[in-house]
């Protein structure tokens, strides 16, 4: 039976000019499941790939701890597998176009995350347009392989790449 | 403070359909759907399709993409277009049987945005389990007020759109 107020808002912020990196915070232990959305996100520059971290403190985490395995599914090739272990980040997915009307959509699941003797686990579906107008979609999971506790999530296009737009929410799942 | 929701806004059930239209349930209200569709078909192998429905609540019949990957018991293989009258094969259910299916749609109700929709499906059968994720994308701006899941035989459907407010 879902109610009303299920799925809380923790934070949220919109970027309508550029801004390099966006961070969330409010993941706490009054949940067990927090969900990560964001919509029309596009890059300044053409061809970028989006990078996401978890937070301590509200201080991103950007020790080598992220291993994940994305499979990117496009409309027109074969879906092919990148791999990533022990990386400073999570790439959710590569070459999102900044033209008029494409952009990048998606959700990110996060499990685990205010368990400190646990590692932070992460289901994500992401939807986008390529720098070529072609349609991919970026699937998989990803986790911190560290026994730590995270409050929140940092977006990056990498680099000092701006974000030009989008709207960004987390949310909590209520027990 | 609480100031975001999960809100159910439409809840449509049928049976023994070959389609079912979702009218009216993407509003101003949310930028963000979540969408669970459940149900049982009598027709063998069946690829049931899926079409937004514009702001008079017609079909739209072209501008999709779509891309989606099936995870099955032997086979792997991958759905895709660039260029279709509809999205395509977005639940895959072998033989005959139950399938369910959650979808995320973005910016369904924006006249500046396209459409996209992601995909989470399961279907079972006394053959073979399938498994489906991926998406597509409606590469037009136009409004989009709800959607129609078609191109099988229903003995029943159930279909729930909740909002995620802001």
């Amino acid at each position: 039976m879902v109610t009303k107020n299920s799925l809380v808002l923790l934070s949220s912020h919109t970027i309508t000019s550029g801004e390099e990196t966006v961070t969330l915070t409010g993941m706490s232990s009054t949940y067990n499941v927090h969900l990560f959305t964001y919509r029309n996100l596009k890059p300044t520059l053409d061809n970028q790939s989006l990078l996401m971290q978890f937070t301590v403190g509200g201080v991103t985490d950007t020790t080598a701890n992220y291993t994940g395995h994305m499979i990117k599914i496009s409309d027109s090739s074969d879906a092919n597998s990148p791999i990533f272990t022990n990386q400073t980040y999570a790439k959710l997915h590569d070459n999102t176009s900044n033209a008029a009307n494409e952009a990048s959509n998606g959700n990110v699941w996060i499990y685990s995350a205010a368990d400190s003797a646990e590692h932070t686990t992460a289901s994500v579906d992401v939807t986008y347009i390529t720098s070529s107008s072609g349609l991919a979609n970026s699937v998989g999971h990803f986790r911190h392989e560290q026994n730590e506790a995270h409050d929140g999530v940092t977006i990056d296009l990498g680099g000092v790449n701006d974000i030009t737009s989008g709207e960004f929410r987390l949310y909590g799942l209520v027990k | 403070m609480s100031i975001g929701q999960l809100e159910l806004v439409k809840s449509v059930s049928d049976t023994s359909v070959t389609s079912i239209d979702v009218t009216d349930a993407f509003t101003a209200s949310y930028n963000l759907y979540h969408i669970i569709v459940q149900g049982h078909i009598t027709t063998t192998n069946s690829l049931i399709d899926l079409r937004f429905l514009d702001s008079s609540n017609t079909a739209i019949t072209s501008g999709y993409r779509y891309g989606h990957r099936l995870l099955e018991l032997t086979t792997n293989t991958e759905p895709q277009s660039t260029s279709d009258t509809t999205i395509q094969k977005i639940i895959v259910v072998n033989n005959g049987d139950t399938f369910a299916a959650r979808f995320f749609v973005y910016n369904p109700f924006s006249n500046s945005d396209y459409t996209h929709i992601a995909l989470h499906t399961q279907a079972f059968s006394s053959a073979n389990i399938t498994n489906m994720r991926g998406g597509g994308v409606l590469t037009t701006t136009a409004q989009v007020k709800g959607f129609t899941i078609y191109d099988a035989t229903f003995s029943n459907i159930d279909i729930d759109v909740y909002g995620i407010k802001d």
